[in-house]
Order: C-alpha cells, then structure tokens, then sequence
C-alpha cells in the first residue's frame, strides 16, 4: 500500500496493469503487485471457510488460500474452465490466490490518468476499486486488493 | 553510546541473561542457608554479578554496571560474613536482578531506564551493614564519587590501600579523547601504558553518560576518559604526566574524597580533620530511613515487580522470539554436517541410476534417502530441543514470591528438568505453567495455621514434574492442599448458568472438577493479587489444546490436587491418521488419536443408538459420542443417484436411523420421494441400499450388499477428558505429516489446526479435534462418563457376555476366531521372511526368533492360503512368545457368543460360532501350544486339599461355552469342578457341599444373581467368608475391579486365559491352606 501511495505522489508514472476478467467485467491491478498466474487448480476445499473462499492449494510448499473474486465482489461465482486462472498475490506475507474467469492483457497507462472510482462499477462496491481507468472502448476498475483481501471476520463458526 | 559492535554486543547479553538465570536460583538457595553460608556458592553467584559489571563497563553500559557492582558489593559482603543473608536481603538482591534482566533486555535503552530505586536499596545494605562490623576493610570494594555521583569508581580497598600505603598520591585525571588524546595523535592504550610505567592504574573509565546527557560536553565535542591512577608523583608535578589542563585533574584525599589539585595547597592544611574517613562515607544517601523502609518496601514490591515480570515476559517473548539464537551442540552439529555429505552422495547415486535408468540402484538409493533423511529429520528437531529445566527453574521464585505474598510456607521440588522438549512448545507452555502453579499455590495450599488444624505439615508441598511416556512428555503438578470441591464447583458453574441442573445432577466428581475449563469459571472468591488477572483456566486449557496437549486434573477433597499435562515433543512435524469424507482427505494428529474401528455393516444397528439427542457408540461397555465429520463440517453430501438422476441427500439425519426404525424422519423422506423406500425392506438391508448408492457413485459397480464400505469407519479421539468417536467415510494410513498454518481467511474455522502436504502434492487439512467437540456442542457433560452408567445399565439388561474376538483366516474361505484378549500383538509379515531352521518355521522378531505355527499342523483344517503378505499373531503362552500364521482380512468384533462346542470341535478348536453371517472356527490356542511344545507348560501344579483328593472348585456360569471350556481347563489341571448355572443356584450348591469346595470361580454378568452379588453373599456369611472368589470377565474395566473388591472379589481372571487362571487358582487355594 504504500508502495502505492508513492506511486501516486510521483505523479506522472508509468504504470502496468494486468488485466482480467471477474464475471464480464474488465478488472486491473498493478502488476508489480501479482507474484505470479497459474493454472493450479488442484484445489482443496475448505468446508466451513467462507463463501469466497474456494480452497487451498500448494504452492511450492507453500498453503495458498484461493479466493474467488467473483465471489467476494458480490457477483457470480467463478467457473471453472479452461481459461480460469489463479493470479498470485503476496499479502502481508501471506501468499493468496485470486481465481478470476480469464486474464486480460497487460495494459501501459500513466498514473494520473486513473481516476477515482465510482460508487459502484458493475454491480461492485466501489471501496474495492483503486480507482478506474479509461480505454477508448472500455473501462478498467483498478482494484484495491488489500481492501478486497481484507478479512471481514465474518461468517465465522 | 559507545557500543562495540552488534555481535560482541549480543554475545554480552546472551551470557549475562545466562549467569543472571544461574542468580536467580542460587539467591534462593543463598537464602535457604541463611547464616550457614555456602561460600562457593556465593562465590559464583559474585562472579556472576562481577562479569556482568566487566562486561557492562567495557560496553558503555552504566545502568548495567553500576546496579551490578551494587550486587557484587552485597554479596562482597555476604561472602565475607560481614552480613547474613535473610529474606529481606535476598529479596532486595533478587528485585535487583529482575531489574538487571530487563535492563539486559533492553540493552539499547538500558543507560535511561530508572535504577536508583535498586542501587539506593543496595547501597542501604552496605551502608548499614558495615559499622556493625566495624568496617573490617578486607576484601572491600569501595565506590569513590566523583562530581557528585557523575562518576562512580569501584576498586578494591586493598587496592586503594596497597597504593597508600607504597606512599602513592592517588589521582583522577579526566582526559579529553578527542583534545588530549586523538589530537596529539596518541591511543588511550599508548597512554595507560605510559601511566602504568610510572604507577599503579586503578581504573579507568569511557564517560558515556555525560557525552550523551550533559550539553556542555556534546557541544564541545568531549569525549571524556578517567583514569585512576596511583603514583609518588607529587600534585605539583603530575601534569608533566598527563600533560592536560590541571584543571582536570583531581587527587584522592584520605576521606576519599576528590579535590582538585589547583586546590591542593588550600586545602592541604585544613584536610588533617580527616577523622571522618573511619565512616566510610561513601555514599551520601540517608541510611537510616531506608533501613525502616526496606520491610515494607520488599513486600509491596514483590507484586509490583511480579506482574511487571510478566508483563516484560509477554512483551519481550512476542518481540523477541523474531531473531533469538539457540546453543546447539557442536557435535550434534557435526552429525548434521556428517548427514548433509551423505544426502549429497545419496543425490548423486540417484542422479546417477536415473541417468543410466537403472531401477533396482534407483530404490536401493530411494532407500537411502529415505533413511538419511529421517536422520536428518531427527538431528534437526535436535537442534530445537531444549530442557524443561529453563521454565521449571523459574518456579522456585514465583513460588517463593507468592507464598510470602500470601504468608503461606510452600516447598516446591521439581523432578525431571532433564527432559527435552521443542523450543516452541517451551516457550508456548511457559504461562499455562505459571499460571497452574500460581493456582497450587494461591488455591491449593491452605495456609499454616489452616494446614495445621487439617493434621498436615504447616508447610505445603507443591511438586514440578516432567517425564517421557510414549513419545509424550507428561508434565506433573501436584500439590497436597485443600483440593477442589466438585459440589462447590457445580454450584458455581450452575449460578453463572454454564451448566443446567438436570446436567449438574448427572454429572461425576470428575466431571465437575473438569468444569474449571469452561470459559467463564473462576472459583476464587475474592480476587487476590495472585487471580483475578484475567487468565482464566480456560485460557490454559485452550493454549495447551493448541499445543496438542492435554490436560486433566485430579483432586481429592482434603488432600490435593494433580493436574497432568501431556505435551507432544514437536509440534513442526507430526504423525497423524489420514482419515477421508466425501473424496476428501483430512489428517487427525495422532496425539488425539486413541483408537480406529469399523462396525460392519450388519452391527450397525447393534452398536450405534441414541442417547438423548446424542448418537452413541458401544465400545467394550461403555458408550461413545459420536460426531459425524461431515455434518460438522457441513458437507452437503449430495450427489446423483445412477439410476434415477435424482439428487439425493448421501445420508440420514443420524446413523441410528440405520437401524431401520420407522421414524418420522424418514417417513417424511418416503413421501417426499426422494430417497427410495427403505421401509420396504427389511431393517439391514435398506440401510446397506442407502450406502450402496453411495458405493455404486464410487465404485460404479451394481450391487453390492455387503461391501466393506457399509461399514461405518470410526476415529476414536481424546482431547482432554472428552473422548468421542468420529464418523468418517474412509481410513487411511498413518503418516508423519509437516504443519502449515492456514490463511487469516479460514484462520477463524475451528475445526481445523491447519493444513499439510500431501505426496501427491494436494493440500489436506489438519482437523482439530477440540475445536470439532466445541461445534458440535460435545462438552466433557454430556457424553463419556454419563454413558458409561448408561452402558452398564444397558449391559446388565442384556446379561449377556460380550466376548472380543480377533477374526482372521487361514485358508481362504475358512473364517477364525480367537479371544482378543489372549493377543499380544499382530505383525503383517512376507511369506519370505519366513526362516525354516531346525524343522521349525521361524522369524526374526525385536532381535529373537519368534516360533511359528499353523493351524493345520494341529487341527485338521485347510491349508494356510498362499499368499505373499501373511499376518503373525503372537500370543505370549507359558512366558514365551510364539506367532500364529494367518492370512487377511483380520478384523476384530464384540460379540454375544453362542459357541457351538460340539460339532466342529477338534484337537486346537474349541468349538465354533456364527460371526457375520460365517461359521467361525474358535481356536484353543493352549491347546495347539500344547500339542506342539508339551514342553512348555510346566508340570501342572494341582492344589491337593489332602494326599489324594484334588481341590474342589465351584464355578458359576451361564454361557454353556464358557462353563465347558473352563470347567475342562480346571478338570485337565486335575481339579474336581462343580458348575452352576447362575449365581442362585452357585449360592444353593455352596451351601450343600460347603465341606468339599475350596474356591468360587464366577462369572460376573448372570441371570437371575450376578457375580457381584453372588461374591457379596459369600463374604458376607460366616461360613463361606474364607472361599476366594476369582472373578471371569471378557474384559476387567478399573471401575469393575474397584466395584468387585469392593465386594470382596479376590482376584480377576480374562475368560479364556487359562494359564493365568489356573496359576491364580494354584495361588489362591495355597494361601487359604496357610
């Protein structure tokens, strides 16, 4: 995050986002953030755990908690198919897995052109977004994923 | 601050933090010796102090050094006898200590942190300590003040003196590193050199504290560096030495105090009024009122600095434990290393094969790996292994403490601090530890004067005790206080409604006393400084629970209490039970493992019940909770019935419902269409049809009646004194499993302590079976000792006995039996391990040869099948062992016997019973041992009541197998036998021929008189008083041989076990001869 906060100071950057899909909606995030994007969905499910959450798996030895932003974004869960694909993210030392329908390009824009986000872009609250940035035919929400990876304690058994 | 550098730095600390841990206790026993002294004893705790002073003042640590030196001068003065170590003197000396610790702890700010506090009560010891001894200046330190206490010298007086006496001037001079020294391009080395040439060094010191308090200093860039320095050189001519602003330099007056030498001359004539050296006055503080204030002062500050203890304690061990460092043996380290070179070898042997694809190298050198690798499994856990002894030796203190907090008189000894546990589990058990023994001795321990009235020492004992018991370490407090009261304790737990009535009315002493582990529960009545911190039992319970530990407490009324807690070795890799619910699978610690079985399917109905609302087990007489893991877990368990496509639901609302009882429930089913009629057919089979649906998903095979998974898979699991049985689809193998923590998103899922990986690379997760009991609601009320009444009731009821049984084959198609009890063990063996030495089969078992048999060599049954992988039974017969050979499916089973003892009997079996659905051959295992090594039973000793006549032995049972086999055991033996049928018509035979028997031999459940009641008429008649009576059982619980002696059963004998019988029979009648 504070990472993030620099980068918005320095005005002016350059900046990277890897872009996927979340149900049909066209989502970003900062590549510098994605660890990396697998295909890895040999994945244990963790009854009682919450909704969002589709499971574990392995990493290289490592436990990767696989969260199913669709899910999480309150829209309909991710199938699984042949394009699904987990995007690796490290967060407070943790690593996580976000499932997501398909991957996107990588897309070049500058920092000063994302704008703040809306209440809500399709159908997802706006606190889970960064902000968004304009394509000439197409809208990229960029996402706050501290905010989405927050743990809300709820559902707890 | 002029620290060194890190490392010498961390180094200092780690070593003073040890010899501050060897203070501690050696204060304490300081303190046990009282006038007494144990001079080496103090000797090393002065050392102790005294390197910890050298090393502070080369760091720059003043705090460090100047409260250190406080202690050395105390315990100076302890060892010269000039002062006799009480309570109150060590107790000053111990505060100090904690201080010093903490100052330790915090090395970087320890020159900010408040001392005076300690050095002012010290300095109140030396001071009023030394005139009573009319300053005896041997071996003395003395501390010289200088610039009001900016400074403080510490030399020995010796020193001082030797110097006065050579006629020496003793002078201060404080140079300038940077003008006086750098400057000239000089070291403070080449100078003390130059100094110690034309005179005695005393001391010399790096003025930390003024160059980072004092402006004056910082501003002008001084460093200042003080020698004290002995030498004849006049004050008029010493600067030619030093060669600095005479200002500078001060010069030791016989009252020990400094002057400056420009002052010299003034002062030279009016300093002859130096009478006052003969006080000492070292120190300016006001002796007097801290003498007064030192009683009270120790007693306020015990619990002051006790609860800042733990607070440090809690801070530095979660601060801390990020970069703390650990001893490790050096050849522990060098087997390590040894182990590395062989895994790299191992890796080229195996890059090696592969790359000639040779396969039998490639598993010779897989096998290699395998090995050095739990080699180096076990080096490492080594490394982490640590004594108990680090936690235990702070106990003497805390117990110390608090007894004199609560004016209680305690004894504390501690056993085993030897044995080693894994760093993280010590660390983990350091405060559930504490806060036991804080009960014992705030809630246990009764005070003197109380102690005394109760008829027990005024001073209580509280014991620490740590031992090794399989693969566990067993952690031991026990205290011989008051004990818990389980009638209090229920009353309490019902005001703050924990419990309800109807659960208080059921429950056992036991059972109350476990109360204490529920949330919320705190029996103290009012809250002393000890309790009321907020740490409940509970909290306890729930660290240790997290450890894999588990506690349970004992405690009688009167006379103390024992809490247990065993702990596993390591918490980073541990065996476990792979255990598998709808495809998935799941790992059980095996800590919490107790037992694994199967009811087959046709036992289902038998065995599992409801009690209540909870669905029960019976297990060898007693009833188990169950807990079926996937409703726990909330597995849907849906799945597509093949035949219809209909979504059904994988299983009833509860496992008794197998049993086909036409319930609402599955009424309501029936008409909602959704799961075939199970009513229709008869009670077994539909509840095979329901978990045949369920195989056919798995197995894609039609019908399959009967197949094993019908059967219900049960995991009997502990955490603390709960035990309850869990429902699971599948059981896998055992396997040592590595922990990983979960993410913070499931983190908050109870029933699960983690996950791990499995071979295949999936993930698995870690149940925790504490947590699982939590969600189901399974508390240690309902359930386990409520069902144990329940079962025994049950089993009464039933009268019937209920006989374990170990059920395997020989041939294929030949079903075997054999009581479980006379088993030892079952080993799973190749056909090729088999020797053949001597004309006799043998293998090689635990380091001997272990004989071997067949059935077939005695009884005239089919021969063993030929299979590679064999089972070995080994019973142990005549005090040796020997090995049954069979073949799988080995299975276990409790059944109602109705053994047919007439038509297939033969040499080797004793008869025959139906056992799921198959004739079952029973095998008399002595009578085949006989037949093989006659050898082996001693010459049968027959107690003969006169020269000819053989005892007589009456012996009540109602199973006609039993009777027939027993009575031909005791008839073989040469003994006369009178059977009876139940204990009526045991009782009418006793009293005909009363003059012939000379024992009873009952079973204990019968119809119409059982066995306790039969032996309570025995004892309680006159003339039958002096018959022992043994007592048969299938299998003794404790609770059946306490309730049996209490009725005056003398002896308890497993059915079937004859030699065992037949010896206590021998034993018995001899000792009523004398």
């Amino acid at each position: 995050m504070a990472n993030n906060a620099d980068n918005r100071n320095t005005g002016n950057r350059t900046m990277e986002l890897a872009t996927f899909y979340v149900g049909d909606s066209l989502c970003g995030m900062d590549i510098l953030k994605v660890q990396e994007i697998n295909k890895l969905l040999e994945m244990t499910e963790v009854p009682l755990a919450p909704d969002y959450v589709k499971g574990i798996l392995n990493l290289r030895g490592q436990i990767v908690t696989v969260i199913d932003l669709g899910n999480k974004l309150s829209l309909a869960d991710t199938e699984i198919s042949s394009e699904t694909r987990n995007i690796i993210v490290n967060s407070n030392g943790e690593y996580i897995g976000l499932l997501v329908h398909r991957i996107g390009d990588v897309e070049r824009t500058e920092e000063d052109k994302i704008e703040p986000p809306p209440a809500n872009i399709g159908g997802i609250q706006g606190r889970y977004f960064e902000g968004v940035f304009k394509k000439e035919k197409s809208l990229i929400g960029i996402l706050n994923v501290e905010e989405i990876l927050k743990d809300d304690g709820s559902q707890t058994i | 601050m002029s620290i060194q550098d890190d490392e010498t730095l961390r180094l200092y600390v780690e070593e003073s933090i040890e010899h501050l841990a060897d203070i501690e206790n050696d204060l304490l026993t300081i303190e046990k010796d009282g006038a007494d002294i144990n001079e080496e004893l103090v000797n090393k705790v002065f050392r102790a102090a005294h390197s910890i002073k050298g090393g502070a003042g080369f760091m720059g640590l003043n705090n460090i050094k100047e409260l250190s030196h406080k202690m050395e001068n105390v315990l100076g003065m302890i060892r010269e006898r000039e002062m006799v170590p009480n309570p109150e003197i060590v107790n000053i000396l111990l505060l100090a200590s904690d201080t010093l610790r903490n100052l330790l702890n915090n090395v970087g700010d320890s020159n900010e942190m408040p001392i005076e506090e300690h050095v002012n009560a010290l300095v109140a010891l030396t001071a009023g300590a030394a005139p009573e001894k009319k300053a005896e200046i041997k071996e003395k330190n003395i501390d010289l003040i200088f610039d009001n206490g900016r400074m403080v010298f510490t030399v020995s007086s010796s020193a001082l003196n030797n110097s006065r006496k050579k006629g020496q001037y003793i002078y201060l001079a404080e140079l300038d590193l940077v003008q006086d020294v750098e400057k000239k391009g000089l070291t403070a080395a080449e100078i003390l050199k130059r100094l110690s040439e034309s005179g005695t060094i005393l001391s010399n010191e790096v003025d930390v504290q003024s160059v980072g308090t004092l402006d004056k200093y910082s501003s002008s860039g001084k460093v200042p560096f003080l020698v004290l320095f002995g030498t004849i050189l006049e004050p008029e001519m010493i600067n030619a030495l030093f060669d600095i602003d005479e200002e500078n330099i001060y010069l030791l007056e016989s009252n020990n105090n400094f002057i400056r030498i420009t002052e010299y001359g003034e002062s030279k004539a009016s300093s002859e009024v130096k009478e006052m050296a003969e006080e000492s006055p070292v120190q300016q503080h006001e002796e007097k009122s801290f003498k007064e204030e030192t009683s009270s002062y120790s007693v306020t500050e015990t619990v002051s600095a006790a609860a800042a203890r733990e607070g440090d304690s809690a801070a530095s061990s979660g601060a801390k434990s990020a970069d703390t460092s650990l001893r490790v043996n050096v050849s522990l380290l060098d087997s390590l290393m040894t182990l590395a070179g062989e895994l790299v070898l191992g890796r080229n042997q195996l890059m090696q094969s592969i790359g000639q694809k040779d396969i039998r190298a490639i598993e010779g050198t897989g096998q290699r790996l395998d090995l050095i690798t739990s080699e180096i499994q076990e080096a490492i856990m080594m490394t982490r292994m640590q004594p108990i002894g680090n936690v235990f030796n702070k106990f003497p203190r805390v117990v110390r403490d608090l007894a004199r907090n609560l004016n209680k008189e305690v004894k504390l000894t501690i056993e085993g601090e030897g044995v080693e546990l894994d760093k993280t589990i010590l660390e983990a058990i350091n405060d559930p530890l504490t806060h036991l023994v804080r009960n014992s001795v705030d809630h246990g321990i009764e005070l003197p004067a109380e102690r005394q009235r109760a008829g027990k020492e005024p001073v209580g004992h509280v014991m620490l005790k740590a031992y090794h018991e399989a693969g566990q370490v067993n952690i031991e407090i026990r205290d011989d206080g008051k004990g818990m009261n389980p009638d209090k304790l229920a009353k309490v737990a019902l005001e703050k409604n924990i419990i309800t009535e109807d659960q208080a009315i059921a429950m056992s002493d036991k059972e109350k006393i476990n109360l204490i582990f529920l949330p919320g529960f705190s029996t103290a009545e009012k809250v002393s400084d000890v309790s009321g911190r907020g740490v409940g039992m509970d909290v306890v319970k729930t660290n240790l629970d997290k450890l894999g530990g588990v506690v349970d407490i004992e405690s009688l009324m009167g006379k103390g209490t024992i809490i247990k807690i065993k702990l596993p070795l390591t918490l980073a890799i541990i065996p476990s039970q792979l255990i598998s619910v709808c495809g998935e699978r799941y790992a059980i610690p095996q800590v919490n493992l107790e037992e694994l079985f199967r009811i087959p399917a046709n036992q289902v109905k038998d065995r599992i019940e409801k009690v209540g609302d909870a669905e029960v087990v019976r297990l060898r007489g007693s009833l188990l909770p169950l807990i079926r893991l996937a409703d726990i877990i909330g597995i849907k368990g849906e799945f597509l019935d093949p035949s219809d496509k209909i979504k059904k639901s994988d299983r009833r609302a509860s496992i008794s419902d197998r049993r086909g009882r036409k319930s609402p429930l599955e009424k309501a089913k029936k008409d909602d269409g959704v799961i075939r009629t199970i009513n229709e057919k008869s009670d077994e089979q539909g509840m095979d049809d329901i978990n045949d649906d369920y195989s056919n998903r798995r197995k894609g095979s039609p019908d399959r009646r009967y197949h094993a998974s019908s059967a219900v898979n049960i995991v009997v699991v502990y955490t603390g004194a709960l035990k309850y049985g869990l429902v699971v689809d599948e059981l896998h193998d055992s396997e040592e499993i590595v922990v990983k923590p979960l993410g913070r998103h499931i983190k908050h899922c109870k029933a699960y302590a983690g996950a791990t990986i499995m071979g295949d690379g999936r993930v698995a997760l870690i149940l925790d079976v504490a947590g699982i009991s939590k969600m189901a609601r399974l508390t240690s009320m309902d359930g386990t000792e409520r069902a144990v009444q329940v079962a025994k009731e049950q089993r009464m009821k039933s009268q019937k006995d209920i006989q374990s049984l170990l059920i395997f084959r020989n041939a294929e198609d030949e079903q075997f039996a054999v009581p479980l009890g006379l088993v030892e063990r079952v080993e799973k063996i190749k056909r090729t391990d088999i020797e053949h030495v001597g004309g006799k089969k043998v293998i090689q078992y635990r380091g001997a040869s272990l004989p071997l048999f067949a059935i077939e060599q005695v009884a005239n049954v089919k021969p063993l099948a030929d299979k590679e992988d064999l089972l070995v039974i080994v019973f142990s017969i005549g005090g040796r062992d020997i090995g049954l050979l069979a073949t799988p499916p080995l299975d276990s089973t409790e059944e109602a016997l109705t053994v047919d003892d007439m038509t297939l009997k033969q040499a080797g079996i004793m008869g025959s019973a139906i056992i799921g659905n198959q004739t079952t051959l029973m095998i008399n295992i002595f009578g085949i041992v006989e037949a093989l090594n006659p050898d082996w039973f001693t010459k049968k000793e027959t107690f003969m009541v006169s020269d000819n006549r053989a005892a007589t032995v009456l012996y009540a049972e109602d199973s006609n197998f039993f009777r027939g086999q027993v009575t031909e055991y005791l008839k073989e033996d040469g003994y006369n036998v009178i059977e009876a049928e139940d204990g009526r018509i045991a009782l009418d035979l006793i009293e005909k021929h009363i003059d012939e028997i000379s024992l009873v031999i009952t079973d204990i459940e019968m119809p119409n008189m059982d066995g306790f009641e039969l032996t309570s008429y025995i004892k309680k008649d006159a003339r039958f008083r002096h018959l022992p009576v043994i007592a048969l059982t299938t299998m003794a619980s404790d609770e059946d041989i306490s309730k049996g002696s209490k009725v005056g059963i003398d002896d308890y004998q497993i059915k079937l076990d004859k030699e065992k019988l037949m010896k206590s029979v021998f034993q018995h009648l001899k000792a009523v001869k004398k």
